[in-house]
């Protein structure tokens, strides 16, 4: 799934100058701000891109992705570039050899893309498809979990500006871009969970029980713990199970821990 | 709870392991490689495939209306840990089976015929399992798979198949064959891309100088693959050794050809306004569901790749095939048939895709709708 918007943008100037500036950093806090009122990913695309622009770069594009998803479901990319990259990318199905990506599932510092070493010609082919589509230099800034949760993120922005992320600007951007990032990050975390309830049809009472089994109780006492009788928590569980392709209980709770909901 | 609602709660749970017991059918092929090396009777895996598959459609009747049953907790986990027993027992059975074989075998020419046909049958179904565990939640699990799929002969399964899901229709790099093309043409073109892309030069898995954890499906495959050549050379020598390379072509062909059974039709040549998620054929045959690990629900498996084996039912619009597998196999070497087979289904699928036809229990079904045959695909 992808969301973009396209903007004209005016030639970039250097970072320092940008940066220099009393309320540069006031500017994109208020952009990054407005996240917490978006209802959906169009709303979420002109935040990214209201950020970016407000940050100076030329492009920018936020991938949120379940770490060890080989099917590459779980990718949701919110755009402020040229969409055609990402369609490119998707057709060629290149997630495996993004060094980007790759470098996001292992690290947590943001970085220059071109301090990544591309060590085959796989991966040369990937930066110099993001080279064409608005990163000719770009920063990587990955947005990882913790508490279980297995969704991670990574900020790519972009500029047409070799030089763009090497000058005195980059410390305050790199902290903005941070900030920027992990909002995205947790912006999508709360989304998905709601789909998740929504397409499960997941109630209170399920959530409950998930959080009883995750605690370790057995069938008994949690009948006990929420006046049930068993024989009806195990139905609800047989239920809730089906719903989330799960095969039992235990991997239906390490399921909704993964995804925040308990 | 009332008696006879207890009594009621035991019997669907029997009724639930009765059910679920026809997955046990994928120890089949292992099982018949073992005996038939070990007895001298070389062909009996192939030959039980070939005759008695077909008929085991009639015997075992269609998919439950009523879809995939709301497995009982206890049966659901025995059904999900099935694969993981059978990628253990897989290489037990093989390699026990050669190195336990009749060294007359060695020497007879039809019987050598019989061991290489049955083992690319066992292996190609062995594929099967590799292909569900690929898809699972649980890495250790996706490792396994990859694995067993080294084992089988092709290492490349993992990122081959992933990126066949991540790219639906597609005929331009070969996941989908094209409509006009044979199934030799199709596999020379996807072999080719498939190895370069997996396995060549310009491939991130020889790079070492940064860890790539995507990648580490592949190196466990091909590691499945370097230990299953030892096994192979340790049980029967050179002639093992040779058996089990001739087994990589054979499986490679395997899948493509099951591809090829898969797509056909359904790329963006044939259907561009319907790929939403990657169609694929499908075929209500029970049994085929059982010994493939519904594979053969392939429609439902590319809507949602991660819903497990078990849980996966017929689409209620999806193409459906004119045969089953076995068939199909044979009658896609030979383009003539193949068309003849499949073109009414797919006119038929194109012009009522919400009223789709399955081949019902004949063990064929070439009269299937013939008075379409002659509509524009």
């Amino acid at each position: 799934m992808q969301t973009d918007s396209s903007t004209v943008k005016s030639p970039s100037k250097p970072l320092g100058e940008l940066s220099s500036h009393a309320e540069y950093a006031a500017h994109v806090m208020a952009a990054i701000r407005r996240l917490a009122q978006a209802e959906d990913e169009a709303q979420a695309v002109d935040v990214l891109v209201a950020a970016s622009d407000r940050m100076g770069t030329d492009a920018a594009a936020f991938v949120s992705f379940v770490r060890d998803d080989p099917s590459h479901e779980s990718f949701r990319f919110l755009l402020a570039c040229d969409p055609v990259w990402c369609l490119e990318y998707e057709r060629r199905a290149w997630y495996s050899t993004d060094p980007w990506l790759q470098y996001a599932l292992t690290h947590s510092e943001p970085i220059r893309a071109r301090d990544i070493p591309t060590t085959s010609a796989q991966e040369r082919s990937v930066v110099e498809l993001a080279t064409q589509y608005g990163f000719r230099s770009a920063l990587i800034v990955p947005a990882p979990s913790s508490g279980g949760l297995t969704r991670l993120g990574v900020l790519c922005l972009g500029s047409d500006d070799e030089r763009f992320f090497d000058d005195d600007g980059f410390l305050p951007l790199r902290l903005l871009a941070r900030t920027l990032a992990m909002e995205l990050h947790e912006w999508w975390i709360a989304r998905i969970k709601h789909e998740l309830v929504i397409n499960a049809r997941l109630q209170e009472e399920d959530l409950t029980l998930l959080k009883h089994e995750r605690l370790g109780l057995g069938t008994k006492q949690i009948a006990s713990a929420l006046d049930m009788s068993p024989n009806a928590v195990n139905s609800r569980f047989q239920r809730m199970i089906a719903k989330l392709g799960v095969p039992n209980r235990k991997a239906a709770a390490q399921l909704a821990a993964e995804y925040g909901l308990i | 709870m009332t008696q006879g609602g207890e009594r009621g709660d035991v019997s669907g749970l029997v009724r639930q392991w009765l059910g679920a017991a026809g997955y046990l059918s994928i120890f089949l092929m292992p099982a018949l490689f073992l005996i038939g090396t070990a007895t001298g009777k070389t062909w009996l895996a192939f030959g039980i495939i070939v005759i008695a598959f077909p008929i085991a459609r009639i015997v075992f009747g269609a998919l439950p209306a009523a879809g995939a049953p709301e497995w009982h907790e206890s049966v659901a986990t025995f059904l999900d840990r099935l694969p993981l027993a059978y990628a253990a027992a897989l290489p037990v059975c093989v390699v026990s089976a050669l190195a336990f074989a009749d060294a007359s075998i060695a020497t007879d020419g039809l019987a050598l015929a019989g061991v290489g046909l049955s083992l690319w049958m066992t292996l190609l179904l062995g594929t099967c399992a590799a292909h569900e565990l690929i898809h699972r939640r649980n890495r250790r699990q996706t490792l396994v798979g990859s694995l067993l799929a080294g084992f089988c002969g092709y290492p490349m399964l993992a990122m081959e198949h992933l990126a066949h899901h991540a790219r639906p229709g597609d005929t331009y790099l070969a996941e989908y064959p094209l409509r006009t093309e044979s199934l030799w043409q199709f596999t020379a073109r996807r072999i080719v891309r498939v190895t370069a892309e997996v396995l060549g030069w310009s491939s991130a898995l020889w790079s070492t100088r940064e860890p790539k954890p995507a990648l580490d499906r592949t190196r466990v495959a091909l590691m499945g693959t370097a230990l299953a050549a030892l096994g192979f050379a340790a049980a029967g020598g050179l002639l093992g050794l040779l058996l089990y390379l001739g087994m990589i072509v054979a499986v490679a062909f395997g899948i493509q050809l099951i591809t090829y059974i898969q797509h056909w039709g359904l790329g963006q040549d044939s259907v561009p306004d319907r790929i939403a998620y990657g169609r694929g054929w499908e075929d209500d045959c029970r049994f085929q569901a059982w010994v493939t690990l519904s594979v053969s629900l392939h429609d439902h498996h590319h809507r949602d790749s991660r819903m497990p084996y078990y849980r996966l039912d017929l689409s209620p619009d999806s193409p459906r095939l004119p045969a089953g597998y076995v068939l199909l196999m044979f009658a896609s070497l030979v383009r003539p048939l193949w068309l003849t087979m499949m073109r009414p289904a797919l006119v038929r699928w194109l012009l009522e895709p919400a009223s789709p036809l399955s081949a019902g229990r004949r063990i064929t079904c070439f009269g299937l709708d013939r008075s379409r045959e002659q509509a524009p695909v």
